[in-house]
């Protein structure tokens, strides 16, 4: 009964593809102007479609944002404004480096776009000069305060400050300090903290606001080894500002010219607009230079001057329509998206292709116009509707993936699909009747492309072939087993790219550690966020003093929680008997000769037993944010509408850190952490792609396997055709594996698309060997292969251009195409009819 | 401990310092004339020692301290002071890097600054003439029998009021004077200068 089902509704579709085929045939030759205004109407509105769709550049947007490590790490870019952040790398001899971010600062600072400054503010300093007072009050304020700032474990030496004998010898250091300046600037900071608590105070501090890794020597921003110079800026406007972001960057360019150390720059107005314009370049000397190939290979095929003409204009309206359809269903399109055209160019010519050769062939053979034509149309339509449907589905498949780059790229190269097949259904026959009449020329044999002697041979050693084949296949299968997924967003970006090079100098001369783990502990009241962090902090210095983990901060490593305020109170009532005397400062003042009242405000704080109580954490973050150090809690504490988030980072090395065990640990300590990190975010991605790949993969093959039943209504007719494409695909995954290339988030779709594509192969092959006349089985395979290698060697220019552009994300598309195109194709051309041979003989 | 500002004063008072030990004749001269005057002087010098006396007016201390000491400078960019007890500290100069140990403190405290503020860059910029008062600073200069005073003032608001340099004109240096805006007063006075004595990197070291 269910086979009774399918076959009807296979009958069904196949009738129903006929008759919609006789009707494109019908009403292309006989009404040709009325369908060439409709195409018009269509492409017109396409246009207006397009002018009006958004089109994006932002690279992150490509990814699914609601995986909690993406959505941490956009969140965080967003708090620190390091997304809307400029950086500058100025590299070069260590003397000459600081003369010339002088300059080009000061260039910096008069830039101007719009006529408003570029920027908002230029760092390049470690300590500015200018807020000497403002680190004198904070030092003031924190040495009366130490509950706040010392580590309970030096709490002694910190009573052991307050000691008679420590005193006196804690000025006679003052005085040394003193008397070794030749003036007596230091005064301020002298009276503020006469016992030098802040010995125990600033290492912390230091620690805790490091967030790259610099030459202490240095007060700019310079890596160890004096070679890179950090500078950061804020521009005036935000990225999304892409006028003003194109402008910043034709500012920036002026003020580094003339420059005798080399300055490159990262950030996202660099990268908006520079990888924009790489990203574009690529794209299109990618699509023009597939079209070129794509042209001149049909030509050198077929000599006719209009059907190759028309190519370009059959894929500028396909491209027009799915651009316009797409630009319908979705919000914005981002552009790497627009590589599909470079794959239109490939696959839409394969349509053409089909239907010229055999209106070609059947005029060659001596049919008349009408009936060649209602061949081509017709017949080959037929093959032409199921390779394209089996093509197009599995990339509508893709559009179930929630990696942006896959959907939109699924949608676009369905739509792409689909509209080159009607484009061509609908320009190629009224063309191909207007040539017949204005152009009538003696149709001569179309050059085989060695087809005849691929048939003779594989008719001669079927299996030889057949066992070569299969031997090729197992070594290749082999190979493939150790397949392995590049889940490195990195190597996905351009490598010539500006901004990505600056990038991988930060990697390289800057940072702490090879890798960073940032964790997220957040909720709406502050003293509640600090504590559950403070409790995090106990793991990091767990995790740091085992050797797993090269160092980390947070605000808890600077300023102590409350708990651990009141561990330090204690320690410091117990350890001085109650509270911190200042009689015998009192009286060392004026044993050592110092005069007693500057010093007044340290001593009164400190007699206010002060020290005894928690320090509100407001009042605590207040106070840093006033001081030069303000810079560790924007980078540690962010308030925004949601609440507060309290952020730790962990800086380690490839070995030794047991990520997966600490996650198991944060999460018993802090369910509602959030994580995020490179390698975090990448096997979130590898897995998103994984389960889109898979889902689009199934409905996609099984969407397939019902086209090529309905088309063949055999089992053999279905091995025939996904045989070329299981080895081909088996093949591209050895071939990868032997030249070391693994699959990515981007080139994981070949896979896909080989499934749709390659199948094409097949079908045609096995459509033409196994129907008609066995006697005109080779001429029928001529035609059939030759059109298949023309659609593969287009295809390959089209899709395999893609494997020369700057964008690894494209070449990786690229050469997976490649290889996979080229395998299937040769295993359809040579191993299919060898196969076919030795079955039909069997079968007699 | 030191700041930035503290030892950008440092620097000035340090090229003061290293200007006035060398040769300079008597006569009435300007602000621009007296600072080429020391330049010019300087250029003979590869080295030079001196004893010295500080009496320090501080709004910290009850009384005016006062010190005694060495200091040691090799061009082009080594510097060295050291100051006896009961204040004993030592304090070394390379280039932008200065190191200084207070008291008994076993490691010294390490400032860098701005290396276009560092010993040789001063020294570079001092490679030619002086024809106009340098930016951000207002010069005086008197002569009085053969003792000169050039008194600089800083512009802006800074912590320093003014430096005054007294030399004979002999080229020896009597007297460095800072006044700050606080009233604080330091009062430098060089002894025993000895010029070109064939200093050696082991005579610049802290420990």
């Amino acid at each position: 009964m269910p086979l009774t089902i399918f076959s009807t509704l296979t009958s069904w579709f196949n009738s129903l593809t006929r008759r919609h085929l006789e009707w494109i045939f019908r009403v292309t030759t006989t009404r040709p102007r009325a369908v060439l205004i409709s195409f018009l109407l269509a492409l017109l509105l396409s246009v207006s479609v397009i002018f009006t769709t958004p089109f994006d550049a932002d690279i992150f947007q490509l990814f699914p944002a609601r995986q909690p490590a993406l959505r941490l790490l956009l969140d965080s870019l967003q708090w620190s404004g390091s997304a809307n952040e400029a950086y500058f790398l100025l590299e070069g001899e260590r003397e000459d480096l600081p003369r010339e971010a002088e300059r080009f600062a000061e260039r910096l600072r008069t830039a101007q776009v719009d006529g408003q400054p570029a920027f908002r503010r230029i760092t390049w300093r470690v300590f500015d000069e200018n807020e000497a007072a403002a680190f004198n009050d904070f030092i003031a304020y924190a040495v009366t305060r130490p509950q706040l700032f010392i580590a309970p474990e030096d709490v002694p030496l910190l009573v052991q400050r307050f000691a008679p004998g420590s005193v006196d010898e804690s000025l006679r250091r003052l005085q040394a300090d003193l008397a070794g300046q030749f003036g007596g600037a230091m005064t301020g900071m002298a009276s503020a903290d006469p016992l030098y608590i802040r010995d125990l105070i600033l290492p912390r501090l230091k620690a805790g606001s490091q967030a790259l890794d610099l030459d202490p020597d240095s007060p700019y921003f310079l890596s160890r080894d004096g070679k890179v110079l950090i500078m950061i800026a804020e521009p005036a406007r935000p990225v999304q500002d892409m006028v003003f972001a194109r402008n910043l960057v034709t500012t920036i360019n002026q003020a580094r010219l003339g420059s005798t150390v080399a300055i490159s720059c990262a950030g996202a107005h660099i990268s908006a607009v520079l990888d924009e314009a790489a990203m574009k370049s690529n794209i299109l000397a990618c699509i023009l230079s597939s079209l070129a190939v794509v042209l001149a290979i049909f030509y050198a095929v077929y000599r006719r001057i209009l059907p190759t003409l028309l190519l370009p204009l059959i894929i500028v309206v396909g491209v027009a329509l799915a651009l316009g359809v797409a630009g319908l269903l979705l919000p914005s399109i981002h552009i790497i998206s627009f590589a599909f055209m470079a794959l239109i160019v490939g696959l839409g010519t394969d349509y053409s292709i089909h239907l010229y050769d055999r209106f070609h062939t059947e005029r060659v053979a001596g049919k008349n116009s009408d009936d060649a034509l209602h061949l081509a149309v017709v017949d080959t339509g037929h093959s032409l509707f199921t390779a394209a449907t089996t093509t197009s589905m599995p990339f509508f498949a893709l559009m179930i993936s929630d990696v942006r780059a896959l959907s939109e790229l699924g949608l676009l190269v369905g739509l792409g699909v689909v509209f080159s097949l009607y484009t061509t259904f609908f320009f190629l026959p009224p063309l191909l009747v207007y040539m017949e009449r204005r152009f009538p020329a003696d149709y001569r044999p179309i050059p085989g492309l060695g087809m005849h002697f691929v048939w003779r041979f594989a008719g001669r050693f079927p299996r030889a072939v057949v066992a070569v084949s299969i031997l090729a296949i197992i070594i290749l299968a082999a190979a493939s087993s150790r397949t392995f997924f590049d889940g490195d967003l990195k190597n996905l970006q351009p490598r010539h790219s500006e901004a990505f090079m600056a990038q991988e100098k930060i990697e390289r001369h800057l940072s702490l550690a090879p890798k960073q783990l940032m964790v997220a502990i957040e909720g709406k009241e502050l003293a509640d966020v600090l504590q559950r962090a403070a409790r995090l902090d106990g793991v990091a210095r767990s995790l740091q003093g085992h050797g797993s983990i090269s160092s980390w901060s947070s605000l808890g490593q600077v300023i102590n929680s409350r708990s651990r305020q009141m561990e330090v109170s204690r320690a410091i009532y117990d350890g001085a008997g109650g509270h911190l005397s200042v009689g015998g400062l009192n009286a060392a003042l004026d044993r050592q000769g110092f005069e007693p009242e500057p010093f007044r405000p340290f001593i009164d704080a400190v007699q206010t037993n002060a020290m005894m109580t928690p320090v509100p954490d407001e009042e605590a973050i207040t106070r840093l944010k006033a001081s030069p150090l303000r810079g560790l809690v924007d980078r540690h504490l962010v308030k925004d509408e949601r609440g507060y988030h309290a952020l730790l980072y962990l800086y380690y090395k490839d070995t030794g850190f047991d990520q997966a065990a600490f996650l198991r640990e944060l999460k018993g300590i802090d369910p509602t952490a959030r994580v995020t990190g490179v390698d975090m975010i990448s096997s979130e991605l590898a897995a998103s792609v994984r389960k889109g790949f898979l889902w689009s993969f199934t409905i996609g093959g099984l969407l397939v396997l019902f086209l090529l039943l309905a088309h063949f209504k055999s089992p053999g007719g279905i091995f025939y055709t996904m045989s070329p494409v299981i080895a081909g695909s088996l093949a591209m995954l050895g071939i990868m594996a032997l030249f070391g290339m693994g699959l990515n988030f981007m080139n994981a779709m070949v896979l896909v698309t080989i499934v749709g594509m390659g199948s094409d192969y097949g079908l045609h092959i096995s459509h033409r060997i196994s129907s008609g006349d066995p006697q005109g089985r080779e001429s029928r395979f001529v035609q059939a292969g030759r059109a298949v290698i023309m659609s593969a060697l287009t295809t390959i220019a089209g899709f395999g251009s893609l494997a020369f552009a700057d964008f690894p994300a494209l070449a990786s598309i690229g050469w997976a195409t490649n290889f996979g195109v080229g395998f299937t194709a040769l295993f359809a051309l040579v191993t299919l009819p060898a196969a076919m041979i030795l079955l039909m003989r069997r079968s007699g | 401990m030191i700041s930035i500002k503290q030892a950008r004063m440092f620097f000035l008072l340090l090229l003061a310092l290293l200007l006035t030990s060398s040769t300079c004749y008597a006569r009435t001269i300007s602000p621009v004339e007296g600072l080429e005057a020391l330049r010019r002087g300087f250029t003979g010098i590869s080295d030079f020692t001196a004893d010295i006396t500080q009496e320090k007016k501080l709004s910290l201390m009850k009384r005016t301290m006062v010190m005694s000491g060495s200091l040691r400078f090799k061009k082009p960019d080594l510097f060295f002071m050291e100051i006896k007890p009961p204040f004993n500290s030592r304090m070394l100069l390379r280039d932008n890097i200065i190191e200084q140990a207070a008291g008994n403190d076993k490691a010294p405290v390490r400032i860098a600054l701005p290396p276009e503020q560092g010993l040789k860059q001063w020294f570079l910029k001092l490679a030619s003439p002086i024809t106009s008062l340098p930016e951000g600073v207002a010069v005086q200069a008197d002569l009085t029998n053969t003792v000169y005073t050039v008194t600089i003032a800083p512009a802006g608001k800074g912590q320093v009021k003014d430096i005054a340099i007294v030399f004979l004109g002999d080229g020896t240096i009597r007297r460095l004077v800072i006044n700050e805006r606080n009233g604080d007063r330091a009062t430098m006075t060089l002894k025993k200068v000895r010029r070109n004595v064939g200093l050696t990197e082991k005579n610049f070291r802290l420990e």
